[in-house]
């Protein structure tokens, strides 16, 4: 078989959201909804959590509003001119 | 098409008898064959298989299986129809789940992005998603840090838009549309004065195998370098040259060549079919010698087929396809230059006309 150059991009499967945020020790701080949206501020739930990036070795999280995502995703590129 | 080809296999079997049984299945050992090769389409045929299973068995092991295999085949397919000059845009995409120890946070990579994904019965959603991943992480490397976010979310949203076109579903696309390209156009009016300009090079067939090779050599030629402006101004310049060429009007007469620090590439059109059948092709020839003596690094040639000449004037049609042949010839012949490539594709003209055309990207070679 053919191999090629690949983009790994890693998912979390939509039933194993709890899970994810037990693996990354960050449970309680969901519970007691602590964790922010970088972009729109919005609180994060096992809901609406959409994209978790590490930046500067801090976990930054985005809901799942499309203009955020789109936002979040850019704004990881880096610093602009 | 399925119907088709029921009746075409009853067809060869009644007509050849146990040779027509054996003739489809070294078909399907063929098809099977081709399907083992390649592993966007044995990704795809895995997807049929654990999206019934999943239907069945309702098992979240299946359900992971179809979601990870249908979103690869999907977007590894779309963008092998995706040409960026001779190769294709953007890389394949491999999807992982994520299984981590717990406590151990440092398995998320700086600046690596990790996504949920929604159930399989919205998995247009995890589609676009990921089209949207995979362009951020995998295109305009190199350049990204000089972009002005207009003109970087425009060309995303185009290329993005290309990957889905080519997925062929059109519930992906409406949800795009209707959630993420007309919201994001719509944020302000840079970026919709900058979309408005890379579609139209895109509908003439320039953004993927002209802009965004440019960007591409360009990102090499500054590697290393900070960011600066003057940057930015050269590609934002690139683009409104290009622009100028994908709107010219019949007989309008525009830039043909751009020349800045990093970039010199020269464009030659042959868009007026009466030209080259009238004056042949010396015209273009001197054209290309001019661009030669500019030293310019990169050359274009874009021939525009007149969209109805095949069904109106077959003659004229056969004298045209003949002379851009013979212009390709002694363009070899006559110039020292490597040929990057030469691509055959459809588009559309100022007035939705769809017409043949082709590209060819020469790159010169100058003695000093």
């Amino acid at each position: 078989m053919i191999r090629r150059e690949k983009e790994v991009i890693r998912a979390i499967y939509h039933r194993e959201v709890t899970n994810f945020f037990k693996l990354i020790r960050l449970s309680e701080k969901l519970a007691q909804r602590e964790i922010n949206c970088s972009i729109c501020g919005e609180i994060i739930t096992l809901d609406n959590f959409r994209v978790v990036t590490r930046k500067s070795d801090k976990l930054l999280f985005c809901c799942n509003n499309e203009l955020c995502i789109q936002n979040f995703t850019s704004y990881l590129k880096g610093d602009k001119v | 098409m399925k119907l088709d080809w029921i009746k075409f296999i009853i067809e060869l079997v009644i007509k050849y008898g146990v040779w027509g049984i054996i003739s489809i299945l070294i078909g399907i050992i063929l098809y099977l064959l081709r399907v083992s090769l390649d592993e966007d389409l044995s990704a795809r045929w895995r997807s049929h298989f654990y999206k019934a299973a999943y239907k069945i068995s309702g098992k979240s092991g299946a359900e992971k299986k179809y979601i990870e295999n249908d979103i690869s085949s999907s977007i590894n397919l779309a963008r092998r129809k995706m040409p960026f000059g001779k190769e294709h845009l953007p890389k394949a995409i491999k999807v992982e789940w994520f299984e981590g120890v717990e406590g151990e946070t440092s398995h998320i990579k700086e600046n690596e992005i990790v996504v949920r994904l929604d159930p399989s019965e919205l998995q247009e959603r995890n589609i676009i998603l990921l089209a949207n991943a995979l362009v951020k992480q995998t295109s305009l490397i190199g350049i990204r840090y000089i972009l002005k976010e207009p003109l970087e979310i425009s060309m995303d949203l185009n290329l993005v838009k290309n990957l889905l076109t080519e997925i062929g579903n059109r519930r992906i696309l409406d949800w795009f549309f209707r959630n993420e390209y007309r919201p994001i156009i719509n944020k302000s009016d840079e970026i919709r004065e900058w979309n408005e300009k890379i579609v139209e090079i895109d509908e003439r067939g320039l953004f993927t195998r002209l802009l965004l090779v440019e960007l591409d050599e360009y990102s090499k030629r500054i590697l290393g370098k900070p960011p600066h402006l003057v940057k930015f101004f050269e590609i934002a310049g690139l683009v409104d040259f290009l622009y100028k060429i994908a709107t010219k009007a019949l007989g309008q007469d525009v830039p043909l060549d751009y020349i800045k620090w990093h970039i010199k590439i020269g464009v030659i059109i042959v868009g007026e079919t009466s030209k080259i059948l009238d004056d042949g092709v010396d015209p273009y020839l001197k054209a290309f010698t001019y661009i030669m003596n500019r030293q310019l690094t990169s050359i274009y040639i874009i021939q525009f087929d007149k969209a109805l000449l095949g069904h109106r004037d077959p003659e004229a049609y056969e004298e045209f396809i003949k002379f851009t042949q013979e212009l390709e010839k002694r363009i070899q012949e006559k110039f020292k230059i490597n040929k990057d490539f030469e691509l055959l594709y459809k588009c559309r003209d100022l007035l939705g006309n769809t017409r043949k055309a082709k590209i060819f990207h020469y790159i010169p070679v100058y003695v000093s």
